[in-house]
Parts: structure tokens; sequence; C-alpha cells
């Protein structure tokens, strides 16, 4: 009991934290309108299905049927979060590889200055 | 003969100056000792320090990490044709006298690469350090199957053959690992010469830390995995 209220409290504060900071990105002008809906309505569902994860299981059922119990659901939200992450991952270091180039190259134009 | 030495600097106006006066003017078998900072887009005075003390100074515009500085301060000693390179910190933590330790094997043509080790001569090591230390090296050996005592030491000497060999995808700290992965790759002699560390309070604070160690062993995975591709 405790811990379901511990898990519902922290997933409400994660989900609001998100939120919040998408909200203040998209005033800033650093997020898109669409991205800003995206993560608004994502991140909403997410709240909800912790506040109600019944709802969760009715929705899975209705989707699937009875054959798809809530556990299978839950192993392939890992794998394709994983894969997510994985690929978010590989992205970010070539990303990173790139800047570093640049960086370089720049750096280095100091060096036909002297 | 011409000595490059390295030191890529973040934040290290404290330090720099004294480091770059320190500095040996003259050296056995050297003709030129060509002193190059790599500042990595300090937020204090480090680059006009650096500046007032050196002829080479290279600015980095943003802060990537002292494998970038690295990787920018070997591009610029190739460059500038430099036989020797040099990497040190630019916390003060090390010995300049060490310069002619560490480049002597690489003069006498008995090694490629010269790994200057802290691990030989621990007294004074915070024990924290010498702990992190010896899992890092295990951590290196694992990804690179390459043994060192000092996988993380920001000392080395390099001749103008491994300076060439080698190519780099680090960006923080994972280099030091990164540079015994590529002596194994490209079959480079390497030798560990013992040298001195000075600790003082702000080469404590200065450096890695344990947290960082979960990072380097990931980036180094990386690199084992994608890092030849890229």
């Amino acid at each position: 009991m405790i811990i379901n209220i511990l898990v519902k409290v922290f997933s409400i504060i994660l989900g609001l934290t998100v939120l919040i900071k998408t909200y203040h990105d998209f005033k800033k002008h650093r997020e898109n309108l669409v991205m800003f809906l995206f993560w608004m309505v994502a991140w909403s569902l997410i709240i909800v299905a912790t506040l109600f994860p019944s709802t969760v299981t009715l929705l899975i059922e209705r989707i699937s049927g009875k054959g798809v119990g809530i556990g299978t659901f839950i192993g392939v939200a890992f794998i394709f979060v994983f894969f997510v992450t994985y690929r978010i991952y590989i992205k970010a270091n070539r990303l990173e590889q790139k800047i570093k180039d640049i960086v370089v190259k720049i750096g280095l134009k100091d060096l036909d200055n002297i | 003969m011409k000595l490059a030495i390295v030191i890529p600097a973040y934040n290290e106006a404290e330090t720099i100056g004294n480091v770059l006066k320190n500095l040996p003017k003259k050296l056995n078998g050297v003709d030129q000792i060509v002193p190059i900072v790599v500042d990595d887009g300090s937020m204090d005075k480090t680059y006009d320090l650096a500046k007032k003390n050196t002829r080479y100074v290279i600015r980095h515009v943003v802060n990537l990490g002292v494998g970038a500085a690295t990787t920018t301060g070997f591009e610029a000693a190739k460059r500038l044709n430099s036989d020797i390179v040099v990497t040190m910190d630019a916390d003060g933590q090390h010995n300049p006298n060490d310069i002619k330790k560490i480049i002597k094997p690489i003069l006498d043509r008995k090694a490629d690469i010269v790994i200057g080790t802290r691990m030989l001569t621990i007294a004074g090591m915070p024990i924290i350090k010498i702990i992190g230390n010896w899992f890092m090296n295990f951590i290196t050996f694992l990804v690179f199957r390459k043994w060192t005592t000092d996988s993380q030491s920001g000392m080395k000497a390099l001749n103008k053959k491994a300076c060439t060999l080698m190519t780099f995808h680090s960006l923080g700290y994972e280099i030091c690992s990164e540079i015994i992965g590529e002596v194994k790759r490209n079959n480079l002699a390497m030798k560990e010469i013992p040298i001195e560390t000075i600790y003082t309070d702000y080469s404590k604070i200065k450096g890695q830390n344990w947290l960082n160690g979960a990072n380097v062993l990931i980036k180094m995975i990386t690199i084992r995995l994608l890092g030849k591709k890229r």
C-alpha cells in the first residue's frame, strides 16, 4: 500500500516536472508547438495511467482482447524504451563527435594566426 | 629535435602561469621546446595568463573536455612538425623535471610512447585515488586488452610515429584509456617511467572523481564498439 502511494507520488512529481519544463521551454521558444503538444499529451497520459492503473488494464483488454496480459504489454514497452534510448545515445554520440571536429578545427585556426 | 608540451586547461587561471614558467627551457637531445596550451573554453583568465607565458595558445569556443583538448593539442603539435609530444596537466600536479625522464626512452629509440606512472611511487596519493586508478587500469585492460600501472596518467610522451598513427574519439577523461587502446591497436612500443605527483589541495579537487569512472567506462565501451566505424 505504502509502496503504491510512493510510486504514484514519485510518478506525479516526475510527470509534473517534465510538463513544467516543457511549458517553460515552449514559452522561451526553445520548443516548437508540435513537440510541446506531444510531450504535454504523453506525460499527461502517464500521470493519468499512474493514478488510475485499472484504466490501462481495461484499455489493453479492449484493444487486444483477453489474450494479452499487462505483463506482455510492459515487456514490449520496456523493449521499445530501451531501443529508443539506444538510438538517442548513438545519435548523441555522433553529434558530440561532429561538434568536437568543428571545435578542434576552429581552435586550430588560432595556430594559423600565430 | 623539436619537443611540444601539450597542456589542456579548463579554468586553471590559478596554476597555468606557474606551470608554464616552471617548464624546462633546455633539455639534452632537444633543440626546441614548444609549450602548447589548449584552453578548453575556460570562463576565467586561463587564456590571457597562458598567452602571457607562451606563444601557442589555442582556444576551444566551448568546453568539450580534456579528451577534445588533448586531440587539438596533438593536432597542433603535428602541424608544428614536432618530433616528440609530451602531455601534462595544467593543475600543477606534475613535476616539470620529470619531462626529461619520460622523453629519454623516445630519444634512445626504445619506445614510441612513454607513460609517466604515478602508481609505482604512491606515497602521498590519497587512498581513494589509488583504488580508483587500479579500478580504471582493470577496466582499461578489460576493454582494450593492454595492461598499464597508470592508465589515467596525464603525463605521457609520444614520438612522431605514435602521434601520427593514433586517432581519438574521446571528449573527456576516457582519452587516457583510449590512448592505451591505440597503443595496442597500432602495436606501438610502450614503456612506463615512475613520475612524481605533487598533491596540493587544488590538484586534489581537480581531476577525475568516482562518478566520472562510470561515465568513462560507458564511453570506453562505446569507443571500442563504434569508435573505428565512425
